[in-house]
């Protein structure tokens, strides 16, 4: 407010404006404002928290499951794509933190500065994370949730 | 106030409109491409990558394949490539990298789309994978900027 004041002055020189005692904190409120702005336009990178882990695959073709209502999940860090209804899921194999199951019905990622193709993760009836083939890691969930996969009859 | 008399404006909207055109793609559209359209060998997958804004299109990033330069993201452009079943990271980088990691199964056909978001000096463009559904639909208007696989 004052700065532009003073600009307005006819009678104010370049000198007594830098004198100002409001003016001489210009290049201390400028840097604030620019630390602000450079850390708002960050490239907002995000790094997913994704643990190593081993896919056992399953030894036999395991049997289809049918997903019964959506469910989206809140990862730890990043987001996941929400599971659809009636999407069929197939047991892909088992790692220790749960079993793998996989989709051809939706796209399924995992993202955050990059995104990755994901498979969920499922253990004693809920969804605890999400398992990554080609980093062959798992990222988990906040909190687990209840999947309601069923084999149709 | 400054006018601009018409001839600067004429000049000025021709300029633009090259501008444009010259960042566009002008190769065959995609339903102009029969072989485009068919899908791939039983054994071996195909990845669409496709980009369908104008939005920040003098940023033309090239496109990489597990790190090799397999075409650049063209605006309404696309190029499609077939590989074999596997895991494979698509990357494109300005200020910088972004990428899409994804396994692919032999007669898997995937569409990649190139989106834009702000950056700082320069738009980053970052590939996502979409369905199939959406992906075949919008990849119909978009031409073809190769290379052939």
């Amino acid at each position: 407010m004052l700065p532009l004041a003073v600009f307005r002055s006819g009678e104010k020189t370049m000198f007594n404006r830098l004198s100002s005692p409001h003016l001489r904190a210009l290049p201390v409120i400028g840097a604030v404002m620019g630390l602000l702005l450079f850390g708002g336009c960050a490239f907002n990178v995000v790094t997913l928290h994704a643990n190593p882990t081993t896919l056992t695959p399953s030894a036999e073709v395991e049997p289809r499951y049918i997903l019964q209502s959506p469910i989206r999940t809140e990862l730890v860090s990043g987001w996941a794509t929400p599971l659809r209804a009636a999407t069929r899921w197939q047991k892909i194999g088992q790692i220790t933190e749960g079993e793998v199951f996989r989709t051809k019905d939706q796209v399924l990622t995992v993202e955050a500065s990059n995104l990755y193709q994901a498979d969920i993760v499922v253990k004693d009836g809920n969804i605890v994370g999400y398992y990554i083939p080609t980093s062959k890691s798992f990222t988990p969930c906040q909190d687990a949730k209840k999947i309601n996969l069923i084999i149709p009859s | 106030m400054f006018r601009l008399s018409n001839i600067a404006r004429a000049i000025i909207v021709g300029c633009a409109m090259l501008a444009i055109q010259g960042c566009a793609s002008s190769g065959p559209r995609f339903s102009e491409m029969p072989l485009a359209q068919q899908g791939p060998k039983p054994d071996m997958a195909r990845i669409y990558v496709y980009r369908t804004t104008i939005l920040g299109a003098a940023v033309q990033p090239d496109v990489t394949l597990n790190g090799q330069a397999v075409g650049t993201a063209v605006p309404n452009g696309f190029f499609y490539l077939d590989r074999p079943a596997g895991e494979y990271k698509i990357a494109t980088e300005t200020e910088v990298e972004r990428t899409l990691n994804l396994t692919l199964e032999p007669g898997q056909t995937a569409y990649v789309r190139l989106g834009i978001s702000m950056g700082f000096f320069v738009g980053h463009v970052y590939p996502e994978l979409v369905e199939n559904s959406q992906g075949s639909k919008e990849v119909q208007e978009c031409h073809f900027t190769g290379p052939t696989p």
